[in-house]
C-alpha cells in the first residue's frame, strides 16, 4: 500500500467518523441515559435520509428546508414512539433494570424489522440519493492527490454542529440536568418537582429527531442509500456508544473518529494486501472486535465515568 | 389550620397493608415528629404525603384541601418537599448541579440566590465542593446535600426521612441543630421521621408514635417525655 493510499484512506476515514460520531448521539442519548436499547436506531436515521430524499426530489424543495423539516417530524416521531411504544414500559419506572431494558431491546427490534420491510416495500432496493445536488459551487476539492467531495464537508460541519449542541443541552441547561436526574433516580426528581414522565417523553423527542436528523448525514455522506445501509450504521452506532462510554456525546463523538479511522485504514490494508471483496466485511468485523475487547477490558468506555 | 393533615388513612404495597387508620396533624412553623422503630410504617406515612404511594382509605390535605390524586411533582411544586431515606442523590451530578435542580419549580427559581446563600452559610463544605460529583461525598456531606438540596426547592413544609440513619455521632448531632434551627430562625414548618428517638424528642413541639403501622400514641414533647411507655420501650429507662 502506497503513501497516498494510506493518506487518502485516513482522511476518508476520519471524515466519515466525524458523520458516525454524530450519528451515534441519539443512541448514546436514548440508551446511554434513558436505558431504551433502540436497536432500530440506524432504521430511524434513514427514516430522516429518505424523508429528505422524498422532499427533495418529489416536492422540489431544498434540502436545507428539508432538513428542517426532518427535524419537525423527528421530535413528532418521537412523540408518537414514547406513546406508542416506551411510555408502558419505562414511563414509571423509577430505576431502570435490566428486565426493562431488555423489554426495550425487544420491542426496538420488532420496530426495526416492522420499518425496514416497510422501507423494502413501499421505497425499494434501488439506492436513492440527492442526485447531483451538491454543497458549494463545486462537487469536489482536490488536494493534490486528495479528492475531497464538498458534500463530505458539509456533513462534518453539520455532525460537529450537531454534537456540539446536543452536548450542550445535555450539560448546561435546566432540561439537560432534568433529563440527567431522571435517568438516575426518577422518584428523586419527582421530589424536586421535575416530571419524569415529561421528561423521558422529551428525551425520545430530542433523541429521534437528532437521529433523523443524522440521516441527512448519512445521505450526504453515502450519495445513495439503500435500506440494507441502516445494517451498517445500527451495529457500527452501538460499537461507537459503548467505545465512548454510554451517554457521553462527546465520548461518543471521540469513539465515531477511532472506528471511522480504524474501518476505513482496515478496509484499505485488506483490500491491498488481500482482497478488494472481502474488504468491507472484514473491516467490520474488526469494529466488532474492538467492541469485544472494549467490553472485556474497559467496559465503561473509554470516557465513561 | 394545620399546614397538613392526614384523616383515617389506610395504605400499603399491593396487597399488604401497612398503615391503619393513620391521622396527624402538622402545625405551621413547628418539628412535628413520628417515632417508630423499624419497619413501623414511617416511610410508608411519608410516601402517602409526598404522593409516591396513593392511600387506599381517608384523605390527606395540605392548607386545608385535599391533594389525594396530585402526583409527586404537582405536590412539589405547591412546597411538599422531602429528604428522602437514604439521600437518594444524583451521583452523577455535581453538588451545585443537584442545588440547582432543587431550585427546580418556578417558587423555588425565584429565590435561587437567597437560598443558595442560606444553605451555603448553613453547609459551607457544599460551596467547597460545589464542582464534585454528589456520588463522590462522604456519608455527611450526603446527608447536608439531601437537606441543601430540599431546602433549594423553597418548602412550605420539610419531610425528613430519618436524616440521622448510618451518620457518625457526632454528624448527627450537627444535622439535628439544623433542623432546629431551621425552625428557630427560618420559622419553617418540620415533619420528621426518627427511630432515633432521643436525638428526635429533644428538638420535638409535638410528636406521635407509630407501631406496626398504627398510631398508638400522640401528645407534646414533654407529654412523650413523661410517657411510661415510652421511656421503657424506646428510651430503656
Ligand atoms: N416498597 C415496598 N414494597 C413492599 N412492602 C414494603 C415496601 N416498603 C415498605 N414495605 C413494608 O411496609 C411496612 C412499613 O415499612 P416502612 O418502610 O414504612 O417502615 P419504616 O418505619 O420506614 O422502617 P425503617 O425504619 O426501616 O425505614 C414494612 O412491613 C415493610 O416491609
Ligand atoms: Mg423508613
Amino acid at each position: 500500500m502506497g503513501l497516498a493510499t494510506f493518506v487518502i484512506s485516513i482522511v476518508h476515514g476520519l471524515l466519515w467518523g466525524v458523520v458516525l460520531g454524530a450519528v451515534s448521539a441519539g443512541l448514546t442519548l436514548i440508551w446511554g441515559v434513558m436505558k431504551v436499547v433502540n436497536v432500530a436506531h440506524g432504521e430511524v436515521a434513514l427514516l430522516g435520509s429518505y424523508l429528505i430524499v422524498g422532499l427533495y426530489c418529489a416536492l422540489g424543495l431544498s434540502p436545507y428546508i428539508a432538513l428542517i423539516i426532518a427535524l419537525a417530524s423527528g421530535l413528532a416521531v418521537g412523540i408518537a414512539m414514547y406513546w406508542g411504544m416506551l411510555h408502558k414500559l419505562v414511563g414509571k419506572v423509577e430505576v431502570m433494570t435490566l428486565r426493562v431494558e431488555m423489554s426495550t431491546l425487544l420491542i426496538m427490534f420488532a420496530f426495526s424489522v416492522a420499518i425496514t420491510n416497510s422501507y423494502y416495500y413501499f421505497i425499494g432496493s434501488e439506492p436513492k440519493g440527492l442526485g447531483l445536488w451538491h454543497f458549494g459551487p463545486k462537487s469536489n476539492i482536490n488536494i493534490g492527490y486528495l479528492v475531497i467531495r464538498t458534500n463530505s464537508i458539509l456533513a462534518c460541519i453539520l455532525a460537529v454542529a450537531l454534537v456540539a449542541v446536543l452536548h450542550l443541552l445535555l450539560a448546561k441547561t435546566t432540561l439537560g440536568k432534568a433529563i440527567r436526574a431522571v435517568m438516575q433516580d426518577a422518584q428523586a426528581a419527582s421530589l424536586v418537582g421535575i416530571n419524569p414522565v415529561k421528561i423521558k417523553m422529551q428525551t425520545t423527542m430530542i433523541s429521534i429527531a437528532v437521529t433523523m436528523l443524522s440521516g441527512f448525514l448519512i445521505l450526504l455522506h453515502e450519495t445513495s442509500i439503500i435500506p440494507g445501509t441502516a445494517a451498517l450504521y445500527t451495529p457500527l452506532s452501538f460499537v461507537i456508544v459503548v467505545l465512548g462510554g454510554l451517554g457521553n456525546i462527546m465520548g461518543s463523538f471521540v469513539g465515531g473518529l477511532i472506528i471511522g479511522l480504524v474501518y476505513g485504514l482496515s478496509k484499505a490494508v485488506i483490500a491491498s494486501v488481500f482482497n478488494p471483496l472481502a474488504s468491507a466485511p472484514l473491516a467490520l468485523s474488526i469494529a466488532f472486535i474492538i467492541l469485544v475487547l472494549t467490553l472485556l477490558f474497559k467496559p465503561e468506555g473509554l470516557f465513561g465515568r | 389550620m394545620a399546614v397538613l393533615e392526614l384523616d383515617k388513612v389506610d395504605t400499603g404495597y399491593g396487597e399488604a397493608q401497612a398503615l391503619w387508620d393513620v391521622s396527624l396533624k402538622v402545625q405551621e412553623g413547628g418539628i412535628t415528629v413520628v417515632l417508630g422503630s423499624n419497619g413501623a410504617g414511617k416511610t410508608t406515612t411519608l410516601r402517602v404525603i409526598t404522593g409516591i404511594l396513593s392511600p387506599w382509605k381517608g384523605d390527606v390535605k395540605f392548607l386545608g384541601k385535599s391533594i389525594v390524586g396530585t402526583p409527586p411533582h404537582k405536590r412539589a411544586e405547591m412546597g411538599i418537599i422531602m429528604v428522602p431515606e437514604g439521600r437518594r442523590l444524583w451521583p452523577q451530578l455535581t453538588v451545585y448541579e443537584t442545588l440547582e435542580l432543587g431550585a427546580y419549580t418556578n417558587r423555588a427559581k425565584e429565590k435561587f440566590s437567597e437560598n443558595l446563600e442560606l444553605v451555603y452559610q448553613l453547609f459551607p463544605v457544599l460551596k467547597e465542593r460545589s464542582k464534585q460529583l454528589a456520588g463522590t461525598l462522604s456519608g455527611g456531606e450526603s446527608q447536608m446535600l439531601a437537606i441543601a438540596r430540599a431546602l433549594m426547592s423553597s418548602p412550605r413544609i420539610l419531610l425528613m426521612d430519618e436524616p440521622s440513619l448510618g451518620l457518625a455521632p457526632k454528624i448527627v448531632l450537627d444535622v439535628f441543630k439544623v433542623i432546629e434551627k431551621l425552625r428557630d430562625d427560618l420559622k419553617m414548618t418540620v415533619l420528621l421521621v426518627e427511630q432515633n428517638i432521643h436525638m428526635a424528642l429533644q428538638i420535638a413541639d409535638y410528636g406521635y408514635v407509630l407501631e406496626q403501622g398504627r398510631i398508638v400514641m400522640e401528645g407534646t414533647r414533654e407529654e412523650l417525655e413523661r410517657s411510661e411507655k415510652i421511656r421503657k420501650a424506646y428510651l430503656g429507662l
